[in-house]
């Protein structure tokens, strides 16, 4: 496809090495990826490689619960997965949904802090809130695109906080309240729409409205 | 030259493919992640796609012919469908899987089995179209096209080559 891909391919956007190595000592990020479907996991290891991420990829939740040692099975725990910075998982998968995972991981003192991302085709409302309730950072809309990811990466991997997503938390800047309920962030841009904060205690859903 | 306008050529089979609804922005996603690193990555992504459908399409099959049909078994396998057509941007395939779901959800055996004939067409058109495409690419390659001068093409790749030639023949070119 090099001929077609070269004709229509549009330029990548700079600075491709946000997950990578800077060439000054700083460690890769390590992302868990988990979906049922082969051909997603072949585009996410992608998009995630082509991040400069290191890639973890496995098709099912008692999977990922065992590279994390989680399963309860007394398997020493690989030193691969200490060092998982984020995981992103498919919801819809047979055995263990992408929400029972989260369980999972979110009831573990030692990976509760992991950022989990779960990936849906479908945008069920009920699902997404009852996700993000249960502690994943972001809810993606399939199918997944580069700049999903990208995004993703930069502030999740990076901790730069001025991002928002769709159906994301907002990130605050640490000096602010977590019940803060209109935007706060200083850089935020008055004339764009921009979503209200959402913290965890509260149910309703983030919906895009703009800054009082 | 030739080499030149042969690409033109493919560039505009290619957009003929996103013109017919046939692949959508998805499929562009695939392109541009594709790079030295890795210059075959669509052709796998695309091969996985077809081995895994053909899985798909007779589990589905199968399922529809059951005396009692399991609705929610094959509801299982046209979202796995729908997901993995929507992954690489085959549209229509992706259509076809969500129209599919709805006649699934009233239990609608008629339309479904309609549904059931109308992805199999549409899975089997993109194929043709997806392969067509790979095989050309592959060939404008000049060290592949060489060494096939010198070897025998398989008749399926014969008879498109021959397509393509017969076109620059036509349109005076030589190769």
């Amino acid at each position: 496809m090099a001929v077609a891909g070269a004709v229509l391919r549009q330029n990548l956007p700079g600075n491709m090495d946000l997950c990578g190595k800077t060439g000054k000592g700083v460690p890769e990020f390590h992302v868990l990826a988990v979906d049922d479907s082969i051909v997603d996991r072949k585009v996410i290891e992608k998009l995630l490689r082509s991040l400069s991420c290191k890639v973890t990829v496995v098709d099912s939740g008692s999977r990922a619960l065992q590279f994390l040692g989680l399963d309860g099975e007394n398997s020493s725990v690989g030193f691969d997965a200490l060092k998982v910075n984020l995981i992103m998982t498919d919801y819809s998968m047979p055995g263990m949904t992408g929400y029972e995972l989260l369980k999972k991981i979110k009831g573990s003192s030692a990976f509760r802090e992991i950022p989990v991302v779960i990936m849906s085709s479908e945008r069920i409302l009920a699902r997404i809130n009852r996700c993000l309730e249960e502690g994943a950072e972001e809810f993606l809309s399939k199918p997944v695109k580069f700049s999903d990811v990208e995004r993703l990466t930069r502030y999740l991997l990076r901790g730069e906080a001025d991002e928002v997503s769709e159906f994301g938390k907002r990130k605050l800047p640490k000096n602010c309240d977590l019940e803060v309920s209109s935007p706060s962030s200083p850089s935020s841009d008055d004339s764009s729409s921009s979503l209200c904060s959402y913290s965890r205690s509260s149910s309703p859903l983030p919906k895009r409205c703009k800054s009082v | 030259m030739e080499l030149g306008l042969m690409q033109r050529r493919l560039e505009d089979y290619t957009k003929s493919l996103f013109m017919e609804g046939l692949l959508d922005a998805q499929f562009l996603q695939l392109q541009q992640l594709q790079d030295e690193s890795n210059p075959g990555f669509v052709g796998e992504v695309v091969s996985l796609f077809f081995d895994d459908s053909e899985k798909l399409l007779n589990e589905l099959t199968s399922a529809m012919d059951q005396q009692i049909v399991d609705f929610r078994k094959v509801d299982s396998y046209v979202h796995q469908f729908k997901g993995s057509s929507s992954s690489i941007g085959a549209q229509r395939i992706k259509n076809v899987c969500i129209l599919f779901r709805k006649y699934i959800e009233e239990q609608n055996i008629e339309a479904c089995l309609r549904c059931l004939q109308q992805v199999k067409q549409e899975y089997y058109h993109v194929k043709s179209k997806l392969e067509t495409l790979f095989r050309v690419t592959s060939l404008l390659n000049p060290i592949v096209l060489k060494e096939n001068l010198k070897h025998p093409l398989g008749t399926d790749s014969l008879s498109n080559l021959c397509q393509w030639l017969d076109y620059f023949a036509n349109t005076s070119l030589l190769l």
